[in-house]
């Protein structure tokens, strides 16, 4: 019997088709309210990557989102509640729409010394709890092309190093070493976790009294070797080239009668190290630009009076747009490398630096967009689906 | 049908032991957490405490008071100890008194300058701020809370006092940050190598007040090392507005930040802004003393010089009248000094509230104790407001200690127990109340029940 009007009528009454109707809006309203905790959640084309960061507040981190060139302003993503005056601590980078952070719970009864591993999927707002021991002060670290997070994990004197795999949730500790003695509260030493080479092992900072040594732990047979000895007291701000066979990061050295840091490059496949001073009287955060050879170092230029970015590879250097006032601090640099993202200080040097302000920088365009300069903020990284 | 019913009795008797075995699991568990996370003084227990006006001027007060050991100078447990100056191979006591902008900063740091939780009124009574490590009150004295010290495992006198009274709590913090100073050279560095290590610059004060929230090393969990590579360098110095993260700086720089730039309330500064100086961490001679090769005790070779400018504080004064205010002259009462209490069913629950009042000036901190098992008291410390503090919660009045009688400890159907209540800050006689029980049912036990 063919279905027409009448006989629809007498099975489904109007009201009784409105009052369905009205219930399953209601219900996917509902759906939508509970699968997602993002507002304004859209999806970025390829060629404009958008710069995921947080603001800080009292009570809580605001994510913003914000593209580069667009007119409008950075879009709030969503806030995540934790412990009062500590903000959450970011991996560097988004990998498969997804960050990942370290926050200290709203209402920790335990201590501020343990926070929890998120991660938030930036498509659909799901939020993800790994750990709940994570060192709230150690970033995590992105591994396996966003396939694995690795964090640092302190237990009294213990120190070790997990692995997470976020399809299985499998945790691995990688590795573990006492630092001082239980009943010593005045320790020192420890483990920074840096990255995964090219063979993906484990690179990772070890400091003790005798200075910062570099190692790195077979994700198979669990064996630890030290490559080289970084520096006799802190070197700190590691960063893994794209190609993962150098490794930068700052030492503190002699120079102009002060102690200042410099930028060394550690070549992990010809075992070269290499200390680049230049003019710089100070340097800060070498960064490496995504696919190719070139190392973005914060710096301030003592003969040039600059604070400009430089740019180096083994045959060029140039610089970033100079900032009007004070100097520039390299990031995160987006996928194409056109982008990056900085923090600009209005003072002189890295013992007074004055205010910091969040800005990125269009390579291609050499302009400056401020992002913020009220509140801290924190990067976590760019976010594209390239 | 029986197979079926079998099979119903035994999916049900499979469900129910399940959710005993579950509902023991989390018990289990949740008892061992409480045991775990409650392990202070005052156990799962929060004494209550009175939080002053929103303008902290009674705080800022007795800070200032403490500073200088003119709060409570003849209670060793609470008075400033003596502070040693000189170099590391000549050092004396020499008296002195602690910078009442460092205390202010640190007090601001620690609790925003509050002595109850945040649920708690200003100039109202609320349960005291006690932190996930012991830290209690506006100074968080973690110092002597961790453990009942008291006799039966309760606690003692000093814990109730620095829980439950804000001037206690400050003059406590001050003695403990004393001690920190007192600690070099045995066990703690020196700054001040150039100034006779005088305590009266504050910037003398950077190991001291490093030392006070631990003097942990770099790589450590809770890390204060300056150049603790966790700390992001540059970082734009702490400005205490609340613009920015606590855990990106050691606990020291939050401080200075905070004595640099004072925090308001309704667009008043707390205090007057001091331009404190940190070490250069530049220096070379700096940055040698805090080489990692050097953390070690009695550390030696991390004594510094004074960081310049310095910056000396002269003594703040408050007068005799307002340390008077804080200290009062508390006089503490309770009523009914005899009770009885009928009881003539054996699950029911029978109390006394037995009123606390302070007739005179000031806190009174008070306590009780009952030398009978089956007298149960409820807080076993609280405080009781004088008539010239401002007080506008409800709670200021409602302050009473509960007597229950739990009836499965009765020794019998007539039992008598004693309960002692007494302030530890004022000179009263503790008072005792005789708490007479008449249990109005048989006392039977299990099989002891006659047939019909």
């Amino acid at each position: 019997m063919p279905l027409n009007r009448s006989f629809y009528n007498k099975l489904h009454s109007k009201p009784l088709v409105i009052l369905l109707f009205l219930i399953a809006l209601f219900g996917i309203l509902i759906l939508l309210l509970i699968g997602s905790n993002l507002k304004n959640v859209f999806v970025p084309s390829n060629k404009n990557p958008s710069l995921v960061y947080a603001v800080f507040h009292e009570q809580f981190d605001e994510i913003y989102l914000s593209s580069p060139g667009k007119t409008n302003q950075p879009r709030l993503l969503t806030q995540i509640d934790r412990f009062t005056s500590h903000s959450v601590t970011p991996a560097n980078g988004v990998f498969k729409n997804k960050i990942a952070y370290i926050a200290i719970p709203t209402k920790s009864k335990e201590t501020t010394k343990l926070g929890t591993l998120w991660t938030i999927n930036l498509s659909t707002g799901h939020r993800t709890a790994l750990a709940t021991d994570a060192d709230p002060r150690n970033p995590p670290q992105w591994l396996d092309n966003g396939e694995t997070l690795l964090y640092k994990r302190i237990k009294i004197n213990q120190q070790e190093l997990i692995t997470i795999d976020l399809k299985s949730r499998i945790k691995t500790i990688v590795f573990s070493e006492s630092f001082g003695t239980p009943d010593d509260d005045n320790r020192f030493g420890g483990i920074y976790p840096v990255g995964q080479d090219a063979s993906n092992n484990i690179l990772f900072a070890k400091l003790t009294t005798s200075g910062t040594d570099i190692l790195v732990v077979s994700r198979i047979s669990g064996h630890t070797l030290k490559l080289f000895r970084a520096s006799n007291e802190f070197a700190r701000d590691f960063s893994l080239s794209p190609d993962k066979t150098q490794l930068s990061y700052l030492v503190a050295v002699d120079n102009f009668e002060r102690i200042n840091y410099q930028t060394a490059i550690y070549d992990l496949s010809h075992e070269n190290l290499l200390t680049y001073t230049s003019d710089s009287r100070e340097q800060f955060s070498p960064r490496w630009i995504p696919n190719t050879d070139l190392l973005s170092i914060g710096q301030i230029d003592a003969k040039k009076q600059s604070g400009a970015i430089i740019l180096l590879s083994e045959t060029s250097s140039a610089t970033l747009p100079p900032p009007a006032q004070g100097f520039d601090v390299p990031i995160s640099w987006s996928a194409s490398g056109r982008f990056v993202s900085i923090k600009n200080y209005s003072g002189i040097s890295g013992l007074y630096p004055g205010t910091s302000s969040l800005l990125i920088i269009d390579r291609s365009l050499e302009t400056r967009t401020l992002l913020e300069s009220e509140s801290e903020a924190t990067v976590f990284g760019w976010w594209s689906n390239d | 049908m029986t197979r079926k019913f079998m099979t119903r009795i035994h999916v049900s008797l499979f469900f129910v032991l399940s959710l005993i075995f579950v509902s023991s699991v989390f018990g289990f568990l949740s008892h061992w957490r409480m045991d775990e996370t409650n392990a202070c003084a005052f156990g799962a227990y929060r004494p209550a405490t009175y939080e002053g006006a929103e303008d902290r001027a009674i705080y800022i007060t007795a800070i200032e008071a403490a500073s200088a050991n003119r709060l409570l100078p003849s209670d060793s447990r609470f008075s400033l100890d003596s502070l040693e100056q000189g170099d590391r191979y000549n050092r004396a006591t020499a008296g002195g008194h602690i910078p009442a902008t460092l205390i202010k900063g640190i007090a601001w740091i620690e609790t925003r300058m509050t002595m109850a939780t945040k649920a708690t009124m200003w100039s109202g009574v609320g349960d005291s701020t006690i932190s996930f490590d012991c830290g209690h009150g506006i100074m968080q004295v973690t110092t002597g809370m961790t453990t009942p010290l008291g006799a039966n495992n309760q606690p003692s006198d000093t814990q109730a006092l620095t829980a439950t009274h804000f001037a206690y709590n400050i003059a406590r913090g001050v003695k403990i940050l004393g001690s920190k100073w007192n600690n070099a050279p045995e066990s703690a560095p020196i700054v001040g190598t150039d100034t006779n290590s005088s305590p009266e610059i504050i910037e003398n004060w950077y190991y001291a007040t490093w030392a006070y929230n631990g003097f942990t090393g770099a790589g450590s969990s809770s890390s204060n090392h300056p150049l603790d590579p966790v700390f992001a360098w540059p970082r734009t110095p702490y400005q205490c507005n609340g613009s920015q993260s606590h855990n990106q700086f050691p606990y020291q720089e939050l401080v200075w930040g905070c004595m640099k730039n004072p925090p308001s309330v309704d667009g008043s500064k707390l205090w007057s802004a001091i331009p404190v100086s940190l070490p250069d961490l530049n220096d070379p001679r700096v940055r040698s003393a805090l080489a990692p090769n050097n953390f070690f005790a009695p550390y030696t070779n991390m004594d510094l010089t004074t960081p310049q400018p310095s910056h000396a504080e002269l003594v703040s004064s408050p007068t005799e009248d307002q340390i008077q205010i804080i200290i009062g002259n508390p006089v503490f009462s309770a009523s009914d000094r005899t009770q009885t209490i009928r009881i003539n069913n054996p699950a029911a629950t029978m109390w006394v509230d037995v009123p606390v009042k302070n007739f005179g000036t000031g806190l009174s901190t008070w306590r009780a104790k009952s030398d009978s098992g089956f007298l149960q008291l409820s807080p076993p410390t609280g405080i009781a407001i004088g008539s010239d503090y401002e007080c506008n919660s409800s709670l200021c009045e409602e302050n009473s200690l509960r007597i229950e009688v739990n009836p499965t400890l009765l020794p019998g159907s007539y039992a008598t127990g004693t309960v002692t209540i007494w302030s530890p800050n004022t000179t009263n006689d503790p008072i005792k109340i005789q708490i007479n029980v008449l249990a109005d049912f048989e006392l039977t036990f299990p099989g002891s029940a006659k047939k019909d």
